[in-house]
């Protein structure tokens, strides 16, 4: 089917070049190398394509693909201008106060949505063209968390077998030298899920339910900093993509499912780590309540509101293991 | 049912009974078939009013009991059936009356409990 | 073992269907995949209820007292066998289901094991369906899509456990289906579902008459309740009787199988796999068949389903995985854990007979 649906994007599409990233259940994801209406050379945009499904009936297809890639450009757009006015505002604090300017203070003081910028779209063919975020990981895989922790998690299991092999006679020095990593490598990972965690708190202050949270929808970019010489180890921003189930909602109750949700797919993507995982990512997301908190001078309002939602979480997960099945 | 007796037996005396004890009530009670005559087609196992109502036939009526000594023990046991099931809606009843539901949650709640063990 | 392999009599009541089947597995046949099964039996009845009206736990369990010991005997014989004595195992339906008429069946299962003094084994209904469907199609480790009165899950294998990865959040597709039934009198026999099927066949009666209906795709998971809320006020309405029973049926088919078959998808790029199993009553569904089979065949893939035999609740599918979990060494130990539950997952069960 893929060439088929590649031909026929290429042919919508006229004298474009793409290249085939990836291909989801609903759609494909091409890297096109110019930008769709600029003249601009070498500017790299994404061109998400939703295929016609032919198994469904064609009226009830048309009207999906169109809801679909209109509310998911609607939903990027805004979060993205969320981004910008947060950012804004937060350049006219920095003029008038001293503000850490710090990488990490930089990341929770913005209360605005990592997400890519919508460059233009096409309803009716299912197009949607936004810039390009991917950065490629040192193994070559693209730079979406699930790669990201997979990679390390790999890499520290190699390092760890290696250790018991060269160390097996003298445990307690391996033992040590184990535990040594094993922090280093939690606080890396840490660090990156509480400020994955965060990007989600702000995302549902916005009230915007992304719908479909997982490791491989959330991609790094490299945040290119003087402080950072590591080439290895470069400093990652979590960017949220891929809101083709998302919608817009104020409930507690979307905003919890939209956190469990997450927390499943940690469970069946990373099975020895979600809980770490999980746990961080709350702590990020109960930051940015706390910090919108701050900036807004409205503190316990925040704090209350990310209760309720926090509650609602525990609720739901246990609706989930008891959800009754009647055969 | 503790000590059920081997069915193939051919004895003609057993005489199925039920006991009920609760702990909502201090009396333990003993029920029996009575005097009969029995049958299969008991009052209390019939299709349900509302569905023969809504034009249902009955196509569902248990087989006639054989001449046997386990065709007689399906009879009894229908009748004994039916003396607990009089017994049970009595009693409810009577709970209902008396508004002993308070009693009734706790018992509901303990056995959601067990549910979740599993 | 009698005659060189393993015999099962399986019990299954957990809703409207009364089933009792009878299986052999050859003796020394592999237990992961393609036992060899051979159906010595296959019977069942349905409880079935007039236009408009749904099944009630206190009937359909009747029904399953006052048919079980005719239904055995009549497997039994169509089998050739002599008696109970004949048989390994009984295996009886554990859950889930309807409270009412699993008891029934327990009852029975528990009787026949002391009167004849066999084992039992409680087998998990949504797992009979699995390892059935798996036998028949000869499907090795498809993307499983369950979907009857009482289920809609999409489910994948995985280090000894059949996972849940979508399900309803609300009600089940065949409960939905039912339920719509009913609000425009459709027969129940043989089963509404089909009947819906029958008059969807038929097409719309003008392409404009296409009703359009909530679309409610959640990740994985999708919602129905909604959608049987919408089309039932319509449906009551009616706007002067503009729209004919086919048409709505027309559009309640499309709508919800194309959810279907979207998770389906999900489920099938995320483990990339190409086999997909459809069982459940719904599965026998044609038009069903059809849509996945588009999908699958798009990602070049192969898609298994079988008939209303296997697709509808039997008592050989519990023989089945009954057998296959007897063949491991489980059994009841102590007749008091011979009982049922209403609420038992499929996650929950530990799948030792597979290797993979």
């Amino acid at each position: 089917m893929s060439v088929a649906n590649i031909e026929k994007a290429e042919s919508l599409l006229g004298d474009i070049k793409l290249k085939k990233i990836s291909q989801g259940a609903e759609a494909i994801i091409f890297l096109a190398n110019e930008h769709p209406y600029s003249n601009e050379r070498n500017c790299p945009t994404i061109v998400k394509y939703r295929p016609r499904k032919l198994y469904r009936y064609p009226v009830l297809d048309l009207q999906i693909v169109k809801q679909r890639t209109a509310s998911e450009s609607r939903i990027i757009f805004k979060l993205f201008q969320s981004s910008v006015i947060e950012f804004n505002k937060l350049e006219k604090k920095k003029n008038s106060e001293k503000i850490d300017r710090s990488l990490v203070n930089y990341v929770i003081n913005n209360g605005g949505v990592n997400c890519p910028k919508l460059i233009g779209l096409d309803v009716y063919n299912g197009f949607i063209f936004m810039d390009y975020i991917n950065d490629t990981l040192v193994n070559g895989e693209s730079s979406s968390l699930k790669n990201h922790l997979w990679l390390l998690e790999k890499t520290f299991a190699d390092s760890l077998s290696e250790k018991l092999t060269v160390h097996n006679c003298q445990s307690i020095v391996a033992s040590r030298e184990i535990e040594r990593e094993v922090v280093a490598l939690n606080s890396k990972i840490k660090d990156l899920l509480v400020l994955t965690g965060i990007q989600l708190g702000n995302m549902h202050m916005f009230d915007v339910i992304h719908g479909d949270l997982t490791s491989s929808n959330i991609i790094l970019k490299k945040y290119d900093s003087e402080n950072n010489n590591d080439e290895l180890q470069p400093l990652y921003i979590p960017y949220l993509i891929d809101f083709g189930l998302s919608s817009q909602s104020s409930l507690t109750e979307d905003k919890a499912v939209d956190l469990y949700v997450l927390e499943k797919a940690l469970e069946s993507t990373h099975p020895l780590f979600s809980k770490d995982y999980s746990k961080w990512v709350l702590e990020g997301y109960e930051l940015a309540y706390e910090m919108k908190g701050k900036r807004e001078n409205a503190a316990k309002p925040y704090r209350v509101k990310h209760r309720e939602i926090y509650k609602r979480l525990e609720a739901v997960r246990l609706r989930g293991r008891k959800r009754s099945m009647i055969g | 049912m503790s000590s059920a007796p081997s069915l193939k037996d051919t004895t003609t005396t057993l005489i199925p009974s039920a006991v009920y004890h609760s702990n909502t009530s201090q009396t333990t009670i003993k029920l029996e078939p009575g005097p009969g005559p029995h049958s299969t087609i008991g009052k209390t196992s019939g299709p349900s009013d509302y569905v023969m109502n809504a034009g249902m036939v009955d196509k569902d009526v248990p087989s006639a009991p054989s001449s046997t000594n386990l065709g007689a023990l399906r009879s009894q046991l229908t009748s004994l059936q039916d003396v607990i099931n009089l017994y049970l809606t009595d009693r409810m009843k009577k709970n209902v009356a008396e508004e002993k539901d308070v009693d009734m949650d706790n018992l509901i709640g303990e056995q959601e409990d067990e549910e979740d063990a599993e | 073992m009698t005659r060189g392999g393993y015999i099962a009599l399986g019990l299954e009541g957990s809703a409207n269907k009364l089933g009792v089947g009878i299986i052999r597995h050859p003796e020394g046949s592999p237990v992961a995949h393609h036992t060899g099964a051979e159906i010595l039996a296959n019977i069942r009845d349905t409880y079935i209820t007039p236009p408009g009206e749904g099944f009630l736990p206190r009937d359909t369990a009747r029904h399953h007292r006052n048919w079980i010991v005719r239904l055995i005997r009549r497997s039994l014989e169509q089998a050739g066998l002599a008696s109970i004595d004949d048989i390994d195992v009984i295996c009886f339906t554990k859950g889930p289901g309807m409270g009412a008429p699993l008891q029934s069946v327990v009852v029975i299962a528990r009787t026949l094991s002391l009167m004849y003094n066999k084992p039992l084994v409680g087998v998990n209904h949504c797992i009979g369906h699995i390892e059935m469907g798996r036998e028949i199609t000869g499907a090795i480790n498809p993307v499983v899509l369950y979907v009857s009165g009482g289920n809609t899950q999409v489910i994948a294998y995985s280090k000894q456990k059949y996972r849940i990865f979508g399900e309803t959040l609300d009600i089940a597709i065949g409960n939905c289906l039912d339920r719509f039934a009913r609000i425009l009198k459709i027969p129940n026999n043989p089963s509404p579902g089909y009947n819906i099927e029958l008059l969807a066949r038929k097409g719309l009666t003008k392409p404009e008459n296409f009703i359009q209906l909530p679309y409610t795709v959640k990740g994985m998971d999708i919602s129905l309740s909604g959608i049987l809320e919408h089309i039932e006020n319509l449906a009551k309405n009616n706007d002067g009787g503009k729209y004919a029973p086919q048409d709505f049926c027309f559009s309640l088919q499309e709508c919800l199988f194309a959810m279907l078959v979207e998770i389906t998808e999900r489920a099938v790029a995320h483990v990339n796999s190409n086999q997909v199993l459809i069982v459940g009553g719904v599965g026998c569904n044609l038009r069903l068949q059809e849509m996945m089979k588009i999908m699958v065949s798009d990602r070049d893939g192969s898609i298994h389903a079988t008939d209303e035999r296997f697709c509808i609740d039997n008592g050989i599918m519990i023989a089945h995985a009954g057998l296959l979990s007897y063949r491991m060494g489980d059994h009841v130990k102590d007749l008091r854990e011979a009982v049922c539950s209403q609420r038992f997952r499929t996650d929950s069960v530990w799948i030792d007979w597979r290797d993979d």
